[in-house]
């Protein structure tokens, strides 16, 4: 009995100080601050309001184990809603025996200027499209520049380069304004090509909602056409738009994104144009993915387009299909070489760690003329953001494979 | 001449507390080291544990005959700090099995964490003569990264990887921390 009770008071001097949980109790954690609960997490040294979805996952953190890899998935969603700021993490005692607080100290980047290359893709029937440009603030104003080639957007390929920024009225409208100016090359001739063109764009843009913004403004569009004569034509045009945007978590790793917008176009002889028309154009994206954005390990996408011209619009407005965003399986220029007046498109894209697959399919037609559905896929790898693909048409008859490599796409 | 022994013998034995180096020890039919006042911790490394956070650190030790190494020994630890205790934790990660730690430890005092560290290398006996002078060199990198799982730091912690890490020259962004013996023998160390 003596015995018995020697062992215990032994134990209860010895393990007396020690008597918190054993500090690797599961193999998954060298830390051991593992053992300890989050008292506090916050975020601080910003007056912007957390995204309702961040701010739940936080407050849901409060009380369970500290766990560093949890606050690295937070942190980086923190990166994601603050880009423009450094964040520093701070992990300290909290003020209940064995808490921890957590804070996240948020400053303003002292980098300003970042160079990044907006456009890099390989079509192996229409070429490389490149453009690259730096964004730059000063103090609310956003700035940006670049130089740009592409053969993929539109009908023609355009050379030539943008500069734009973006200026705060109040706290709900900005204001905005582009300057393009462009060289057009062409592989087919007709009367309707212009070989430069220059856009100055001014737009107001307003926050109408969380996620819900309303642009309008006007683009002053000069083409210089060069047959039968050298002339100048202007597509001036009333121009609107409305997006919407919204993401949803699902949990800390899982989001699903909605992206919606609808653009209107108008010339009108009004505004001193020489074209007289009316372009609409409906868009939506609906994303669910797993792992964080920056490095999603799996991706699903359906994406959808539907535009509609009414009047005579210069080529430059005219829709296309068969680029490295759509009908990905076809050549543009086999399907509308001048691009045609209406447009339905719907895409799936679908990626699991390094490899992706898409679907396409849709029309493209000028009113009064016959309209065929296209189907198109592609397989493909995405290594560092960068995609090689390998897109097929599916239909009957002979088929050329569309060798795609690029990023954003 | 016995007052220059006065100064100099304080001087010295001071010198001998501060100074940071390895002492080689004989352990049955391996060879291990000692560390005095070896302080590898500090800079970013430290900042980050501090705050909360792991930080792994490789161990390469090695034995010289002069020129060439006879025997080397390497091995991963993963640190942490423990905040309310503030004292240090250290996790020996196994080289066959990366996800399981194969020894752990707590409650250590900074300058416990070296000999802890040390304790944990061994050396094989080089085949050598007794009389043949040696030295011993140990050099620790740390990538002093946060490690989203300590388990996993910088991908695999097998020999190769250990190996590969440290014949490159080290990186400008790279902690780093070496210490070397004085000459010894084995005859020497074998002697009581």
């Amino acid at each position: 009995m003596k015995c018995l009770f020697a062992i215990t008071l032994a134990s209860t001097v010895l393990l007396a100080p020690y008597g918190r949980a054993v500090a690797f109790e599961d193999a998954s954690y060298t830390n051991v601050n593992s053992r300890y609960r989050i008292e506090r997490i916050a975020v601080r040294g910003t007056t912007l309001v957390l995204s309702q979805g961040l701010q739940r996952e936080m407050d849901r953190l409060a009380g369970r184990p500290f766990r560093t890899e949890v606050l690295d998935q937070v942190e980086k969603r923190i990166k994601a809603e603050f880009p423009g700021y450094k964040i520093i993490r701070i992990v300290s005692k909290g003020d209940k025996q064995d808490q921890l607080n957590v804070y996240f100290d948020l400053s303003r980047s002292t980098r300003t200027v970042e160079i990044n290359t907006t456009r890099l893709t390989y079509h192996s029937q229409q070429n490389f499209s490149f453009g690259a440009g730096v964004d730059f603030n000063v103090r609310q104003s956003s700035f940006s520049a670049g130089v740009i080639t592409d053969n993929d957007e539109r009908v023609e390929r355009f050379s030539g380069f943008r500069g734009a920024f973006v200026t705060p009225l109040n706290k709900r409208v900005r204001f905005a304004f582009l300057g393009e100016s462009y060289r057009s090359q062409w592989n087919l001739q007709s009367p309707d090509l212009y070989r430069s063109r220059i856009n100055i764009e001014p737009t107001l843009v307003m926050d109408l909602a969380p996620g819900l913004e309303f642009r309008a403004g006007v683009s002053f569009n000069n083409l210089e056409f060069q047959l039968p004569a050298a002339r100048n034509q202007a597509a001036h045009a009333l121009i609107t738009t409305l997006r919407y945007s919204k993401q949803w978590q699902l949990g800390l790793t899982g989001t699903q994104t909605l992206e919606a917008g609808y653009n209107l176009r108008a010339a009108t002889t009004s505004l001193a144009s020489d074209f007289n028309y009316r372009r609409h154009l409906a868009e939506g994206r609906f994303t669910l993915s797993t792992g964080n954005s920056e490095k999603a390990n799996a991706i699903l996408s359906f994406s959808s387009l539907i535009g509609a011209i009414d009047g005579r619009a210069p080529v430059l407005d005219r829709f296309t299909l068969g680029n490295s965003r759509t009908l990905r399986g076809y050549n543009r220029f086999d399907l509308a070489p001048l691009g045609a007046d209406r447009v339905i498109h719907f895409s799936a894209d679908g990626r699991y760690r390094f490899a992706r697959a898409v679907y396409d399919t849709g029309t493209i037609y000028n009113v009064g003329r016959p309209r065929v559905l296209r189907h198109s896929a592609g397989l493909g790898i995405v290594i560092s953001g960068i995609t090689a693909m390998v897109a097929l048409p599916i239909r009957s008859g002979p088929i050329e494979p569309i060798f795609l490599v690029g990023m954003n796409f | 001449m016995t007052l220059a022994r006065y100064i100099a013998l304080p001087i010295l034995f001071l010198q001998t507390l501060v100074a940071q180096s390895l002492v080689p020890r004989l352990k049955g039919k391996e060879l291990t080291v000692q560390g005095l006042n070896l302080n590898f911790i500090e800079g970013k490394a430290l900042d980050r544990l501090r705050n909360g956070q792991s930080v792994s650190f490789d161990f390469h030790l090695q034995v010289f005959d002069g020129v060439k190494p006879l025997a080397r020994s390497l091995q991963r630890f993963v640190l942490s700090y423990d905040l309310w205790e503030e004292t240090f934790s250290a996790v020996q990660l196994s080289q066959s099995s990366p996800r399981t730690p194969v020894y752990s430890t707590a409650r250590l005092k900074s300058g416990n964490v070296a000999t802890w560290c040390l304790g944990r290398m061994m050396l094989p006996i080089p085949t050598v003569d007794t009389t043949k002078p040696l030295t011993m060199q140990l050099e620790i990198r740390s990538l002093g990264s946060r490690i989203t799982n300590p388990l996993r730091p910088q991908g695999s912690v097998d020999l190769g990887v250990l190996v590969e890490i440290f014949s490159r020259p080290p990186d400008p962004k790279e902690a780093r921390f070496t210490a070397r013996s004085e000459t010894f023998t084995l005859g020497a160390l074998a002697s009581p």
